[in-house]
């Protein structure tokens, strides 16, 4: 440490002295040797010229520095809130652009296509895109109720574009688009697991529909050409074994409609189909239909039978299949009064009449009744002029059934003991004339004609309405319409049977003449729900 | 660079306004950081040069040094350690990176064969082989010496300011300068005798 102090303190004075080394040395002869070569040593390092940076490093060196401090500058130069959010979205945005671009394309592009093909008829091109669209949303419902509301709104578009093509006269399209209303009815039954569209609810909204929509594809198929179009198409579909029975008729295997081709291609387009919104009401299952694992087997349309009769006539349609005696009549009327067959019609309505007299009033039947009345509400603002009388003869058999009690007929009077099926007795007071069958029937309103006493179900017979001066209003009239009630039928001869006249029982033998009182000149208009027709005792 | 404002020095070789320099350079000011750079570029290569005995290298080693310093030089807190200091400081890590990557025991023989003079020696011949000299003896001794040798020989630098730049005490110091001046003297009076006994070993 000592040489080192004195090293230092020699280097001191060297340096202090420019390094003159020899002058120290001349001074400080006490020096050691080797502080005398370390202060050598020293000032051999300190004289050496020091290496000289080139021009070329410098300009070198420079012009690097200058550019990473220029890139470092553009690289942490401050950013905008916009851009550094920028920056951290483009990642996931350059990978969401592209396929959000063409979801968005695709999307767009494909609610137009639907939008446009909405109302696309069979002859348009979107027409097969339209139809593409039903079956995604069939395969898109998730639950059997939501695919027969899937196919049941099908079935509704089929049958809006078969009533538009029929209207326009190409009946060919209308009758294949029928066809394909019966397969999506089908399908939403075997959705339903239902054998036929009577065996789902009918309180429910989906049964309703689907009655309503085979009523006014029976019309619609029976105004449709019959050459052409199968309109005995069966839409019942075989359920399994696990599904409940519905009574059927043995021989009857689909719903035959006579359809005679005179008629205005205009009616068809009155029918009124039911709405989008009751499609999405109705998405609840029948009560009546229970599930089964079994897919039920839908017989073929094709081969379902076919009478296709060419001109009206008084024989009866063959009945359409349904599973109870009033809904079957119903729609045959209807189908009779759509096809302008008026003698048909009356017959059947007269059928309805006895049927509804002799039903018992119970809530089941009250409300079958209604149901029945509507459809032919709906049928009587769309049927021809020619079949309305007849129409409004069932309506009004069906509205005294369904009217309160002291606007309805006599207790017992007219109608059969729901229990025993026998006839009521008939309460003094009341002309009877009995029937060709020996049953007591009241006279309501009109007097039997040819012999021929109301109730007659014998297909064929005459009408009971003369048809002498125009269409006479038989039941409830319409407002504005006035009451004709004409009888100019002869006398029916009592054959048996009490006669009360005010209040005092007259003795009727055999050739007793009941004729109905001559009506006055100018007859005043029945009291509603009583006006039915009095008659006088000659 | 913005250097319009050119370097003022001293009679000492430090800056005027060091302080006012560094502390713009501290904030990033690349004009305050450029005139620190002109100054300091001549100390810091000599200081290199003699450390690795190679002017390509330190060249190289240079130029990293006052990058190095630009991006550490937030970092730099001047309390009590000179500016010029901790360049040398950042020199020497450099140095010493570049010997560890390279695992590199050089040879006196290598250094004189593979070197360029590159060196602004005297016109004589004397001088530059004198110079040449001197640099191969300091090449002879170990990575201490040659740093306190640079330091406080080529560059000048006081005790004090030497043994801010090596971390230690201006008494320790002292011993390191007296114990490399003395291998100093003999490597430059014995030749290659002496330097067979020191081959300089970096690690």
């Amino acid at each position: 440490v000592r040489d080192a102090d004195l090293l230092t303190e020699c280097l001191a004075e060297i340096e202090e002295r420019g390094w003159d080394l020899d002058a120290l040395l001349v001074e400080r002869a006490d020096l050691s040797s080797e502080i005398r070569e370390s202060l050598l040593a020293a000032q051999t390092v300190r004289l050496c010229p020091p290496p000289a940076v080139s021009d070329a490093f410098r300009a070198r060196s420079r012009a690097r520095l200058v550019s990473f401090i220029q890139a470092e500058a553009m690289c942490s130069r401050r950013r905008s809130p916009v851009e550094r959010l920028r920056d951290a979205l483009s990642p996931i945005l350059g990978r969401l652009v592209a396929p959000g671009a063409a979801a968005l394309f695709l999307v767009v592009g494909t609610a137009g296509v639907w939008s446009a093909s909405a109302s696309a008829l069979p002859s348009a091109p979107l027409y097969p895109a339209k139809v593409a669209f039903e079956q995604l949303r069939v395969l898109a419902a998730l639950t059997p109720d939501q695919q027969a509301a899937a196919h049941v709104s099908n079935a509704v578009a089929r049958l809006q574009e078969a009533n538009v093509e029929f209207a326009s006269g190409d009946r060919d399209t209308a009758s294949r688009l029928l066809q394909s209303y019966d397969r999506e009815v089908s399908a939403a039954l075997i959705a339903l697991n239902a054998p036929s569209p009577e065996a789902i609810d009918q309180q429910s909204p989906l049964g309703r529909i689907l009655t309503a929509l085979q009523s006014q594809r029976s019309q619609l198929a029976s105004v449709i050409a019959p050459s052409s179009e199968p309109v005995g198409v069966q839409t019942t579909a075989r359920a399994d074994q696990s599904a409940p029975a519905v009574p059927q008729p043995a021989t009857s295997q689909a719903a035959v409609i006579s359809a005679p081709v005179a008629e205005a291609p205009d009616r068809a387009t009155a029918i009124d189909l039911p709405t989008a919104a009751d499609l999405r009401q109705s998405g609840h299952r029948s009560a009546t239909a229970p599930r089964s694992s079994a897919a039920p087997v839908v017989s073929a349309p094709a081969a379902a039978p076919v009478e296709a009769p060419a001109a009206p006539s008084t024989k009866s349609p063959a009945p359409v299949q349904v599973s109870n005696p009033a809904d079957r009549l119903v729609q045959t009327i209807i189908a009779q009064a759509m096809a302008g067959n008026s003698s048909g019609a009356l017959t059947t309505a007269q059928q309805i009449s006895a049927l509804v007299r002799n039903s018992s009033r119970t809530d089941g039947s009250v409300h079958q009744w209604q149901g029945e009345q509507k459809k032919l509400q709906a049928a009587l603002a769309a049927a021809p002029a020619t079949t309305r009388p007849a129409l409004t003869l069932a309506l009004d058999a069906i509205n005294q059934f369904l009217a309160p009690a002291p606007n309805h007929l006599a207790p017992g009077i007219g109608a059969t003991d729901g229990a025993t099926g026998n006839a009521a007795p008939v309460p003094a007071g009341i002309p009877v004339i009995p029937s060709a069958r020996g049953n007591p029937a009241p006279v309501i309103g009109i007097a039997p004609v040819s012999g021929n006493p109301i109730g007659s179900t014998r297909p064929g017979g005459p009408a009971a309405v003369s048809p002498t001066k125009g269409n006479p209003v038989i039941g409830t009239p319409r407002p504005g319409t006035p009451i004709s009630v004409h009888t100019p039928a002869p006398p029916t001869v009592m054959t048996s049977g009490p006669v009360v006249l005010r209040g005092k029982p007259i003795p009727l033998g055999k050739g007793t003449i009941l004729t109905p009182a001559p009506p006055p000149d100018d007859p005043p208009p029945p009291p509603p729900g009583s006006g039915k027709g009095k008659h006088r005792i000659k | 660079l913005d250097v319009a404002v050119m370097s003022i020095t001293s009679q000492k070789g430090q800056l005027e306004n060091e302080d006012r320099l560094v502390v713009r350079a501290v904030k990033r000011d690349a004009a305050a950081f450029g005139i620190l750079y002109e100054h300091y570029l001549d100390r810091i290569f000599r200081y290199v040069y003699y450390r690795t005995g190679s002017t390509n290298e330190s060249e190289d080693l240079t130029e990293q040094v006052f990058l190095k310093a630009w991006e550490a030089i937030d970092r730099y807190e001047p309390r009590g350690v000179p500016f010029v200091a901790w360049l040398y400081r950042l020199a020497h890590n450099l140095v010493v990176d570049h010997y560890r990557s390279r695992r590199l025991t050089t040879s006196l023989e290598d250094v004189t064969e593979a070197e360029e003079p590159g060196i602004d020696v005297v016109e004589s011949v004397e001088a530059r082989l004198d110079a040449e000299e001197v640099r191969k003896a300091i090449q002879k001794l170990t990575p201490e010496h040659q740093q306190l040798i640079a330091l406080r020989f080529v560059d000048g630098l006081s005790h004090a300011e030497v043994a801010q730049i090596i971390g230690k005490s201006e008494g320790a110091t002292r011993v390191i300068q007296y114990r490399a001046l003395q291998v100093l003297a003999r490597v430059l009076q014995g030749g290659r005798g002496v330097g067979s006994t020191c081959a300089t070993q970096i690690f």
